[in-house]
Formats: C-alpha cells, structure tokens, sequence
C-alpha cells in the first residue's frame, strides 16, 4: 500500500450523494395503495350520499303509510290495515338517523377526506338500517313473510358499494338479524309493538311458535344467489371504474408533466438564446467593427430571426404557464376593460404604422373581473393577428363595451386576408396556420390564438371568429362582467351579437 | 458617462451587454458570481449595476444579492436582466419592485433589444443622479 495509507480510510471520509435505484420520478409519486384510494373515495362518497338520498325515499314511503292510515278505507282497498302511529314514528327515526349520517359525511368529506372514516360510516348506516327494518319486521309479529326481502335492498346496496368479504358480511348480519328476530320469536310469542297496540295486519297469518326453518333455508339461499350475482357485477363494474379514474389521473399528470417541461425547456433555452441575439445586434449594428454588405445582411437576417424567435419563446411561455397548474391561482382584479383595450391598441400602433395600417377604437367603458394579465394577452394576441393579417393600407377596428345583460363584447375586425371555412374550427389550434397565413405573414408564432383560446377557457370567455377570404376577420370576445358591478348602458346601435353596426 | 457593473453568470451575454454599454460611452466590468460583487462593489462602488436574476447554484440569488447590496451599500441603481418571463403566472413584475423585497430601479426581460436596455440603463442613471441631487 503505497505510503502506508488506507485507501479505503481516505474513500470513507469524502462526501458521498447516492441516488437511489428505481424510475425516475419527475412529479410526486404515490403509491399504488394511495392511488386506488384517492380513486374509490369519491366513489364511496357518493355512494354514502345516495344511500342517505334513498333514506329519505323510505322515510317518505313510510310517512305515506302514516297519511294512508288516516284513510282507512284506502288501504284496506289495497287488502291491508296501516297503523295511524308507526309509521310515523319510524319515518321520525329513518329521518333522524339520516340527519346524522349527512351531518358525519359532511365532516368526514370536508377537510378529512379519509376513505376508511367514510367507509366505517357506510357500514353504521347498513347496520342501523337493517337494526331498523329488523324491529319494524319484529313489529310486525312475522306477518308480512314478503317483507323479508327487504333485506334484499341492503345486500344489494352493499355489494354496490363494498368489496365482496365486507358484502358477504353484511349478507351475514342480515342472516344474523333475521334469525335472531326468529328465535325470540319461537322462544316467546310476544311482539312489543303489539303490546303496546301498535299492531300492523297486513291480513297475513303470522307464524307463532315455530322457527320457519325450510323458509329459512331458502331465504338464505336466495340471498347468497343474489350476494353472488350482485357482488361479482358489481367487482368487475368497480374495476372498471378504478380503472379509468387511474388511466384520467395518468392523463392528467403526463399533460401536467408535458407542460411542466416545455415551461422549462422553454425557459432554459432563453438564456442562451439571449447570448445569441444580443451578440446578432453587435454584428448588425456595427459593434464589432466595419462589416461587408453581404456580412451586415446576413447579420441583419440573424437579427430578424432572432427577434422572430425570441416572440415564438415568448409565446411558448404564455401558453405553458396558461396550461400549467402546478402554480397558485392568479388574483383577479375589477377594471375597466376599456382602458386595457385602449393600451393594447397603443402598443399595436408601431407594427400597425409600419405598414400603414389604420387602427380604429370604439371603446366603452365596461367594468370586468378578471386576471389583468390574461385580458392583457387576449387583447394583444387578437389585435396582433388583426394588424398580422390585414393588407397594407387596411383598418383594424376594435370595438369594446357592454352587450346584452350582464355580458361584455370585445370584438377586433379587420378587412384583410380572412380565413377558409372549412379552415375555421382549428384556427385556435397550436401552430396552426393556414397555407394563406404562412403566405401573407411568415413571422408570425401560430400561438397567438392558441393563447387566445387558453384565456378565454381560463376566464370564462366564448370566443367566436367570423371570417371569409376576401371580407376579412372579426373575432368576438363574450365575457362575463364583474358581480354587483353597474355597468353603464350602451346608446350604440346594437346588431344581433351586441355590435354596434359599423362593427359588422 | 457612468461606470456600470455587470453581473451575469452568461459570460458570452455579460461581453455583448458590455460591449453595447462601452459603444454608448460607459465604463464597464463584469463578474460572475454574487460573491465576486459584493467584492468588486465593495471596491469600487458602481453608478448602475445590471444584474442577471438566476444563477446556477441559486435560481434566486439576483433577488437576494439586490437585497443585499442594497443592505450593504444602501440605494444602489440596479437594472435586473433576466431570462426569468415576467408574465403570469411564473415570475414576477415591475409591480413587484419594493425596497425590501426587490429594491431595484426596473427590470428588463432577456433577450432584449440593444435601444430597449440602453434607454432603461439612461432612465436609471437619470434617476439616480436627480435623486444624489436632492
């Protein structure tokens, strides 16, 4: 060993970084447990609120039985004899017994979101469902055998909503309940309801002293026939949910994770670019000394390019961050979308008197409440592609104000190339551009209404494009106007999308 | 003329920027890191300072030295130059120029066109002399 020193005593004190084997994990991952998780909980959720809708149906039903016995000769029409109290006072428990089942959901959904809570609650309401439907078939003194089907409801319900083990144990305590009603029964031939005159005839012998062990047998069988068929429809019907819900989440987080790094690779590749278009303009602008004519316009190409770039990242970086969720919600803001209007309009001026293009505003004020960036963008993108696409020479008219009700029109009109259409649908497409487009106007990104669009789904906008080749293109912004907001009427002539007439 | 310091990690970004800023008649140095700054300012102080934003060990550190020099040295002109995209929802604004949190005079978008930053660089010398006067 060289020197006399361990190589290996040396190795252990450097700093050591391990990254742990496995697949990258490019956004939090989560197990497959929490996954399939996160996915039944809004099912069980649901499931428990319908179970407490379907309570207040039978809670209903028996306040009906209630009003019926007030009408004795309407029920004993049907061959039966209702009781003018218990049905009420079990209505009263069913509805009670419901309140509280809400009220927990309430809480277990909102913050605690815990599906085992959720499921437990699940399980309190079919056991004091069947507790219930147990006394009232108690109640009865046995006389409705029918109604022992009832059971049926929750067995299925259960097999809705449970796995087959936990179905199965509630086929189980149904059976449990069923057989213990029998056995006081058979043990003491004493029902309390009727002891204390509640007595329900349906006009049924009731079975006295004998445990009706071949119905027995056979109620059971029906039940573990029906548990079966239920339960195994119901298994392959909630995988199928588990499922797509998994498969929507997987979508959702590739397109999250998609833009997440073209946000990235977008911004990374500014600083470089930056490099390059700032070393462009030293060529170009003589910086570097004096340059041949032929060197001076191919540096001045670069230049153009450059800039032409340097809007296409611009606009990659919008849309990415429109798209992105992965950042908090922007604040909206109230203002007047007139004075956005009017500014996006004094920015457009240089490129729109470049090539002597007229820039007309009819601007009223209208109050909105909205992300001022996003209106910002909308603005710009549409007046851009207004001036982008007009001829030399043309007008842009944008007109901005209240329309009809609470809703506010923005609207840009220009006369220029317009568009095809069988071509209209996908002008708000990424990069689309239209053979004429790319023809009449080579610097533009293809993004702009694509951004436009992103806006409008952000703000709650309907965007509408009216166009055709030779009259040119108008697109309309319906937006939603601020609450409690007093906008001011509108004198102008309307048309029927809320235009002012020179705006058609 | 003023003397301007430029301060970006882009060695190639900070030789052009400086270039353009020498044609217009300032004096110039630049330095890599936020280290190296503290140092140079603390040596020579400055009349502006064109500062990058992100920094390859800290995406923040252009935020922090303008606090910090501002700390140090009290009101310095500093022009943020950056690649960071000022638009919603990522990054941050003019709105967002505050002494404490970012005591800076303006703040430029990378790449930036040459009469953009030297007008920003002139409205900020402007600035600062008509402030030294008062």
């Amino acid at each position: 060993m060289a020197g006399g020193t361990d190589p290996t005593a040396s190795a252990a004190r450097i700093p050591v970084f391990r990254l742990p084997a496995g697949p990258a994990q490019t956004s939090p991952a989560r197990s497959s447990t929490e996954s399939d998780d996160d996915g039944l909980l809004p099912l069980l959720s649901q499931n428990a609120i319908w179970f407490c809708h379907l309570r207040w149906v039978v809670a209903g039903a028996l306040t009906l039985a209630g009003l019926a016995a007030l009408f004795p000769d309407l029920p004993a029409g049907l061959g039966i004899s209702v009781h003018p109290i218990w049905p009420f006072a079990m209505a009263a428990l069913v509805g009670a017994l419901n309140l509280l089942f809400i009220r927990q959901l309430r809480r277990l959904q909102y913050p605690a979101r815990n599906r085992n809570a959720v499921r437990r609650q699940l399980w309190v309401q079919i056991g004091a469902d069947l507790v219930v439907l147990t006394v009232v078939l108690y109640g009865l003194g046995g006389g409705l055998v029918s109604a022992r089907f009832m059971y049926l409801f929750h067995i299925i319900l259960a097999c809705i909503v449970f796995p087959a083990w936990e179905s199965l144990a509630v086929v189980g305590l149904a059976a449990g309940l069923q057989l213990l009603m029998l056995a006081f029964k058979s043990m003491a031939d004493w029902t309390p309801f009727a002891a204390a005159g509640l007595r329900f005839e349906p006009g049924l012998e009731p079975v006295r002293g004998v445990l009706p062990i071949q119905e027995t047998v056979v109620m059971l069988l029906i039940w573990g026939v029906i548990w079966h068929l239920a339960s195994e429809l119901s298994r392959r019907l909630r995988r199928r949910d588990c499922e797509l819900a998994l498969t929507n989440r997987r979508l959702n987080a590739s397109l999250e994770e998609r833009t997440a790094h073209m946000l990235q690779t977008t911004h990374q590749l500014k600083a470089p670019f930056a490099a390059i278009h700032a070393h462009a303009q030293l060529l170009s602008g003589g910086l570097c000394g004096e340059l041949t004519d032929s060197a001076r316009a191919t540096a001045e190409k670069i230049s153009v390019r450059c800039v032409a770039l340097s809007r296409q990242i611009q606009d990659m970086l919008q849309l990415a961050n429109l798209r992105s969720k992965g950042q908090s919600a922007p604040s909206r803001e109230t203002f007047d979308l007139a004075a956005l209007a009017d500014a996006a309009m004094d920015r457009a001026e240089p490129a729109a008197r470049q090539r002597h293009i007229r820039l007309r505003k009819h601007l009223r004020p209208f109050t909105v409440h909205a992300v001022r960036d996003h209106l910002t963008m909308l603005l710009d993108n549409l007046i851009v592609n207004a001036v982008n696409y007009s001829h030399d020479c043309g007008t842009v008219s944008v007109f901005c104000g209240p329309g009809r009700g609470q809703t506010g029109i923005l609207s840009v009109r220009d006369h220029g190339i317009g568009i095809p259409a069988e071509k209209l649908s996908r002008v708000f497409e990424d990069y689309f551009r239209t053979d004429q487009a790319v023809r009449h106007n080579r610097a533009s990104t293809g993004l702009g209404l694509a951004i436009a669009r992103q806006v409008a789904r952000a703000a709650d906008i309907t965007l509408e494009v009216r166009s055709s080749p030779g009259w040119g293109s108008r697109f309309t912004a319906f937006l939603p106007g601020a609450p409690f907001s007093t906008q001011p009427s509108t004198t102008t002539t309307l048309d029927t999308h809320g235009l002012p007439a020179d705006h058609r | 003329m003023a003397y301007l310091l430029i301060i970006d990690d882009d060695a190639d970004f900070a030789d052009a920027i400086s270039t353009v800023c020498r044609a217009a008649g300032h004096e110039t140095a630049i330095v890599h890191t936020p280290t190296d700054a503290l140092t140079s300012v603390a040596a020579q102080r400055p009349d502006g300072i064109l500062l990058d934003v992100m920094f390859p060990e800290d995406p923040s550190a252009g935020f922090k030295l303008a606090r910090e020099l501002h700390r140090r040295f009290g009101q310095l002109p500093v022009l943020l130059l950056t690649a960071v995209n000022q638009r919603f929802p990522l990054g941050f604004s003019s709105k967002d120029i505050d002494p404490d949190w970012l005591p800076v005079a303006g703040l430029v978008e990378k790449p930036v066109a040459f009469p953009v930053l030297l007008e920003k660089v002139d409205t900020m010398l402007a600035a600062a002399r008509a402030r030294a006067q008062t």
